[in-house]
């Protein structure tokens, strides 16, 4: 097989007032081995829930209730939906690692930034203390951290917001895991630690193979590590393909939306460009398209039927009537 | 145009490393060094540099949330660092802050809405009704939905939370919002429709605000003014069409040559900034950026640049100039 992780027909529910609705619906994808797929998608459509769901990390009320996540590291192959928490506890960290989009969330207050990253060490593998905090050091330079001698005694609170975001990175890629997933690994960077932290994720990429996933709303960011792409939009895939198909033959209404909204920065006269109306809340979902209340090419289909996700051309794929026969179908 | 709202004056901040089992004070991390700038009335003032420069500490500072080690601040003819406590408290209906974090800065305890209703509730005397109104109307403003109300901020998603923070912050009205990375986390839909939000606050009620990003192209798009922040110190400051079309500071140079493209398919070639990051325990003699400036002279590494006026409202501490 040469994807490290396929992700089949998975489901994330959320059960709320004893009625459950549908956050994440009906979501596939492959990781190809060594390869990179990038993640964008509106705020709050369920990148980081799919992305914990991978991980396993899931907590009530949250829960996938239906797929498979198929992980394969070469040699083996399993579907961590199946696996015990103490499989997992060995895959986190080791094989597959997380950044997490805050990175407040993976780290204590009441410890310092050696004992953290160290942690992830002690877990995994038996390292002598002088080997770990060289480890440690080694690892904090690499992500541009400076006079890391003195800034691994600090504590959380002592950190900017940029030099927090690159302790959370140096945990994810300390042990050189088979698969990164990046969630808004760079937001919290200025332009020039962004590019030294790209680089270094590419460097790992030829040097250990290692295969990302990359959500990020920083398109310029994908157009940099990505080969492959999906746009997600209200729990569901809307459009797939290459870096190319994405951005040069851009299909679905939504992601043109996102570009133009890019290219508008660019203008200092107009207003900015926005995607009209606001995105529908779950378990509210319209019959038809998810996007047809805000669409701008709706036509009279979109508000009866769902579009599938159809492919356009080899590799691309996209949810919308436009490309699928349109209003003739009615 | 020139009506200064907030007077910043050497501004310091000096963090105390306490180090030893008697955990004396021995060293200082020098995070802000006498920051000097103004903002006008109704203007966006941005202040960008990198990771760690110490923008937010600045931030932070001028609000008091961080004793400044010295200095002076003004707003509106108020001495802010002499203000008590209970004095302070008041300023703050007028001056707001939106964290850079919302994860650590919203309180988890709190639904929604009663996020959003206890700045109203504290500092006005308005009716329930009114209060729910306000509330109700900023939700929709920030693209959220009034089902979202009566969930805690751990049921949110990233973005979500910080437009939560935003909204939060706003809803009083202020005259003035210190800005901490508001838009970081936001598809580039949403993060116009905020952005046009705050456009608009700008010309109905007269908001100033200071606004502190990573984001280059949204910087140039919706500011008046900018400060390059290096290492503590303001390495360059003027109007934002100046710093942008003709930067003076090789620090300013280096950092526009990383700005992405707003083609996700033109891959430009970064000048990544190559030599030490001085420690702001113990900043170099001279100018702060020498280690890694591509110009650097014999007296950049005797004398400190001062921040001097070259062009009109445009200043630069580098000795080039
Ligand atoms: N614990 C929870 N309880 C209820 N709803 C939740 C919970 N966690 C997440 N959600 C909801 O699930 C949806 C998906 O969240 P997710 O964090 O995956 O969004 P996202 O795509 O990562 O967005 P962003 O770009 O803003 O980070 C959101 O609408 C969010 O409100
Ligand atoms: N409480 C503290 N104790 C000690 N040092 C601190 C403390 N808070 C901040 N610092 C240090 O002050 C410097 C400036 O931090 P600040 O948070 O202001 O940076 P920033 O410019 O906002 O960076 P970023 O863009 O990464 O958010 C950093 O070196 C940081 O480590
Ligand atoms: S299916 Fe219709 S409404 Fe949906 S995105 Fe396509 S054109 Fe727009
Ligand atoms: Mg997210
Ligand atoms: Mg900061």
């Amino acid at each position: 097989m040469d994807n490290i992780l396929e992700v089949k027909n998975l489901n994330i529910d959320i059960v709320e007032n004893k009625s459950t609705k549908s956050l994440v619906e009906n979501v596939s994808f492959n990781v190809k081995r060594k390869g990179s797929l990038g993640i964008v998608g509106e705020s709050g459509c369920g990148k980081s829930i799919t992305a914990m769901s991978i991980m396993q990390l899931l907590s009530h009320p949250l829960k996938a209730t239906k797929g498979k996540i198929i992980f394969n590291d070469g040699s083996k192959s399993i579907d961590m939906r199946e696996a015990n928490s103490n499989i997992m506890r060995k895959i986190r960290g080791k094989e597959i690692s997380m950044i997490f989009q805050e990175p407040m969330t993976a780290l204590d207050p009441l410890f310092t930034i050696e004992e953290q990253i160290a942690e992830v060490l002690k877990f995994h593998t038996d390292l002598k203390k002088v080997e770990m905090k060289k480890l440690v050091l080694e690892m904090l330079t690499k992500v541009g951290i400076p006079q890391p001698q003195r800034i691994m005694k600090n504590y959380p609170h002592q950190l900017s917001g940029g030099m927090l975001q690159r302790v959370v990175i140096s945990m994810a890629l300390i042990l050189n895991p088979k698969l990164i997933i990046a969630d808004e690994p760079t937001t919290a960077l200025d332009v020039t630690i962004q590019a030294q932290i790209l680089e270094l994720i590419n460097d790992l990429r030829s040097s250990y193979d290692t295969s990302i996933i990359m959500i990020t709303h920083d398109l310029g960011v994908i157009a940099e590590t990505c080969e492959d792409v999906i746009v997600f939009y209200a729990g569901q895939i809307v459009e797939e393909g290459n870096i190319m198909d994405i951005f040069h033959n851009t299909s679905h209404p939504y992601t043109k939306g996102l570009i133009n909204a890019v290219r508008s920065l660019g203008d200092k006269e107009t207003e900015l460009f926005t995607i009209p109306g606001t995105v529908p809340v779950a378990g509210e979902f319209s019959k038809g398209c998810r996007f047809a209340e805000r669409c701008g090419e709706a036509m009279a289909i979109c508000r009866e039927k769902e579009p599938e996700l159809m492919e356009i051309s080899p590799g691309h794929n996209t949810r919308c009537w436009l490309y699928n026969g349109g209003d003739t179908n009615v | 145009m020139s009506n200064p709202i907030l007077v910043v004056e050497n501004l310091r901040k000096y963090f105390p490393i306490k180090e030893g089992i008697f955990n004396r004070t021995k060293n200082y991390v020098r995070a802000v060094e006498n920051v000097s700038f103004s903002v006008n009335e109704r203007e966006t003032f941005a202040i960008v540099g990198e990771s760690g420069c110490g923008k937010s500490t600045t931030g932070r500072s001028i609000l008091r949330l961080i004793e400044p080690t010295s200095g002076n601040v003004v707003y509106n003819g108020i001495d802010v660092l002499a203000l008590s406590n209970k004095e302070l408290r008041g300023l703050r209906k007028e001056i707001q802050i939106i964290f850079q974090n919302p994860y650590s800065s919203l309180n988890p305890r709190m639904t929604v809405k009663k996020l959003l209703s206890e700045p109203l509730e504290n500092n006005y005397k308005l009716g329930q009704k009114e209060i729910q109104e306000k509330v109700e109307s900023m939700i929709d403003k920030v693209g959220l939905s009034r089902k979202h109300l009566d969930r805690y901020p751990h049921q949110f998603s990233g973005g979500q939370r910080q437009r939560i923070s935003i909204a939060r912050s706003i809803i009083t009205n202020p005259k003035l919002v210190i800005a901490d990375e508001p838009v970081s986390a936001l598809d580039v839909s949403i993060q116009s429709q905020i952005l046009n939000l705050l456009m608009e606050l700008q010309k109905e009620l007269g908001l100033t605000m200071i606004f502190i990003s990573h984001d280059l192209n949204v910087v140039r798009r919706i500011s008046n003014r900018v400060a390059v922040m290096y290492l503590g110190s303001i390495a360059e400051i003027g109007e934002t069409e100046d710093i942008f079309n003709t930067p003076f500071h090789p620090y300013t140079e280096a950092l526009l040559s990383a700005v992405p493209s707003l083609d996700p398919m033109v891959k430009k070639k970064r000048n990544i900034l190559k030599g030490e990051i001085p420690s702001p325990i113990n900043p170099p003699i001279g100018c702060v950026f020498q280690t890694r400036c591509s110009k650097v002279m014999d007296i950049c590494k005797k004398k400190r640049p001062e921040l001097i006026e070259i062009d009109k409202n445009h200043k630069v501490a580098c000795h080039l100039y």
